[in-house]
């Protein structure tokens, strides 16, 4: 994991919040952010970086929920839309807060492509919860099979 | 023996061992053996008896003094037996050669460490004099390059961003002019490492081809026919990748030639031919495109039967063009073999080095004169890093085309007649493939004026004429495999950054106007 969590362009969005009612059960930090109404966390230690939607290079005859690839700091990464990826109506362009969370997978980097990005928080294992609202750890292998 | 005592012993014994094959095979051609040629290989054998001794590979020390053994009592034989043990001699060396990869379990630190006599250390190889050289492996080099890249496209923004500025300020503006020189100086000296790295990468191309005296000499005892090999040019220099990945498709190219294009000693005879064939492997170097071509003075490729086996597979002969025709010896189920020996099937081979020398950007063509013999050529970028791309607009996306797959481009409407249907093409007219239509893209707004300008690619057999939009330069990228949920799709070989920092997928060319081929209509 290169820098942790970095907002490539501007001072990032993404505040470090504990969840107080954490307290002393197992924790996890996940790196949170929403799609298609729902909130999903992938663990912060997979997440390399997260970044402004760059140029996406489409790819003929890819599976739907594979976007495209991406330059992402020299490399060409595939840009995985979750949206569609965990059954929701494919996005549109992605919007203004649209982010791109680069994570490893196996000894690849890709791209997720995330309607907007909440915070790195520090939550229950085994109930992750936000704000009140429920987290879903997101399956990333599954999402990057388009599964 | 670990890891390190072992690692120093394969860098050092692989390529003795390759020595006493070499020296072996070199007595057989001559014929004759002096008693410096023995004492020669006597070193060799002792040399590596000592390496294998120290690495407790009793098996692989024992052979080799066996051999050693051997050479010592042949030195006073007559010639006829010396030649006859020459090739029960290379059985062995083979032999020897496995078991010095049967190590045995690491097993230190060792209960007993012996003193190694420093009598058995062979000394390093010194290729020459006065040189120091430094090995390590080839990954260190790649991560070299991709920085290299790397801070290439930083550089491209830089200087973007300068010029910007220049345009906005003049670019006599005292605090623009000195930016603007930094950024022309970075440019030349980025220009320079980039030729150092990829440099590093090259290797003579006699590495690849070191192997084949050998694999000639073993296919002749196999078929009962006589082949000398000559190489010419193997010292040319190309990119490791390319070394590491032609091997296999000349190994094809190789064994073809004497399964099937030399002729056996009697029918060479009677053809009045010399009894022994002449196989030559010539590689050249030009313009960043590497050429081997593998030419044999046998039998050559009977168009006839060719004809015949094609024509029993429903494809249509008549409207082939004698290129077109030969260019079926390519493919896998058209064998004309009367058998197939165990060395070729034929075109099973011949497809298969097409297609690894297509996937690397490459081709395979087949020129045949009846009776008189029949020539591969194979062409492949000599750096496969780096490639030269013909950059194709096309329904507002960029493409990358390899400049090794490109004929001409011209404006379509122009003078040469060319339409938006077809394309006169020598004798003969190229019916016109859009590119979007290829890859399957939509075209965005009304599509008017579009395309307006043909490429004619270069696949190998047939040229395909290529309808884009416009042409957007040429441009050095390298090109990067697409990540596997993209699959393999049809016309795409991998995607490449630009400088500016957008990606382009690289155009297949050999992916593309498959429909309207007839060798593959079947």
């Amino acid at each position: 994991v290169t820098g942790g969590v970095v907002d490539d362009s501007e001072a990032a969005d993404a505040d470090v919040a504990d969840d107080p009612t954490a307290g002393a059960m197992p924790a996890v930090r996940l790196v949170a952010f929403t799609v298609a109404g729902r909130d999903y966390g992938v663990p912060v230690e997979r997440v390399q970086e997260v970044v402004r939607v760059g140029t996406i290079t489409r790819v003929p005859a890819s599976p739907r929920h594979a976007r495209g690839v991406t330059n992402h700091r020299g490399r060409i990464i595939p840009v995985i839309d979750v949206a569609t990826a965990v059954g929701a109506a494919a996005a549109g362009a992605p919007g203004r807060d649209a982010r791109l969370l680069a994570v490893e997978v196996g000894d690849r980097v890709v791209g997720l492509l995330v309607e907007r990005t909440l915070a790195v928080v520090s939550v229950a294992a085994d109930d992750p919860s936000w704000r009140g609202r429920p987290l879903h750890v997101l399956d990333v292998e599954r999402v990057v099979e388009g599964r | 023996v670990d890891d390190a005592l072992y690692t120093a012993f394969v860098e050092e014994t692989a390529p003795l061992a390759a020595e006493v094959e070499s020296r072996l095979l070199g007595l057989e051609r001559a014929a004759a053996a002096l008693s410096a040629d023995w004492r020669a290989l006597l070193g060799v054998l002792h040399s590596i008896k000592g390496n294998c001794g120290m690495v407790e590979l009793d098996d692989a020390q024992a052979l080799a003094h066996a051999m050693e053994q051997q050479v010592r009592e042949l030195r006073a034989s007559p010639l006829d037996a010396q030649m006859a043990a020459v090739a029960e001699l290379l059985a062995t060396a083979d032999t020897l050669r496995t078991a010095m990869t049967l190590r045995s379990p690491s097993s230190s630190p060792s209960p007993s460490p012996q003193p190694i006599p420093s009598a058995t250390l062979s000394p390093p190889p010194t290729p020459s004099p006065g040189r120091d050289l430094i090995r390590l492996p080839a990954e260190r080099i790649d991560r070299l390059l991709e920085s290299t890249e790397e801070l290439a496209a930083v550089h491209e923004r830089t200087g973007a961003a300068v010029r910007a500025l220049g345009r906005r300020r003049g670019v006599a503006d005292p605090e623009v002019s000195p930016l603007l020189e930094l950024v022309d100086q970075s440019r030349r000296r980025l220009r320079a490492v980039r030729t150092a790295v990829t440099d590093l990468r090259l290797l003579p191309l006699s590495t690849a081809l070191a192997r084949f005296d050998r694999v000639v000499r073993d296919l002749c005892v196999t078929t009962g026919k006589r082949a000398t090999l000559a190489i010419r040019g193997g010292d040319v220099a190309v990119d490791k990748s390319v070394v590491d990945r032609i091997g296999e498709p000349l190994l094809h190219m190789v064994r073809n030639a004497i399964d099937h294009g030399i002729e056996s000693p009697r029918e060479r005879v009677r053809a009045g031919k010399p009894d022994s064939g002449r196989l030559t492997i010539e590689a050249e170097t030009q313009g960043g495109v590497l050429t081997v071509i593998v030419r044999d003075d046998g039998r050559g490729v009977d168009r006839g039967k060719l004809a015949a086996a094609a024509a029993r597979r429903g494809l249509d002969v008549a409207a082939m063009g004698d290129d077109q025709l030969l260019a079926l010896v390519f493919e896998p189920e058209l064998s004309t073999a009367e058998r197939v020996t165990e060395l070729s099937g034929r075109g099973i081979g011949l497809d298969q080095a097409r297609r690894t020398l297509e996937h690397i950007g490459g081709s395979l063509h087949v020129e045949s004169t009846r009776g008189q013999g029949t020539a591969l050529r194979l062409r492949v970028p000599a750096v496969i890093a780096v490639q030269r791309a013909l950059l194709l607009a096309c329904a507002g996306e960029v493409y990358a085309l390899p400049f090794t797959a490109v004929i001409e481009a011209f404006r379509l409407g122009g003078p040469r007649g060319a339409t938006a249907a077809a394309v006169p093409w020598r004798d003969s007219e190229l019916a016109l493939c859009d590119l979007a239509d290829e890859l399957e893209v939509p075209v965005p707004g009304t599509g008017d004026g579009r395309p307006a300008t043909c490429v004619i690619v270069d696949r190998g057999d047939q040229p395909l004429a290529l309808a884009v939009d416009g042409l957007a330069g040429q441009q050095d990228v390298v090109i990067k495999p697409l990540d596997a949920v993209f699959g393999r799709p049809r016309g795409v070989s991998g995607a490449a950054v630009l400088p500016e920092g957008r990606v382009v997928l690289v155009v297949d060319p050999h992916g593309l106007g498959r429909g309207q081929r007839p060798a593959r209509a079947s």
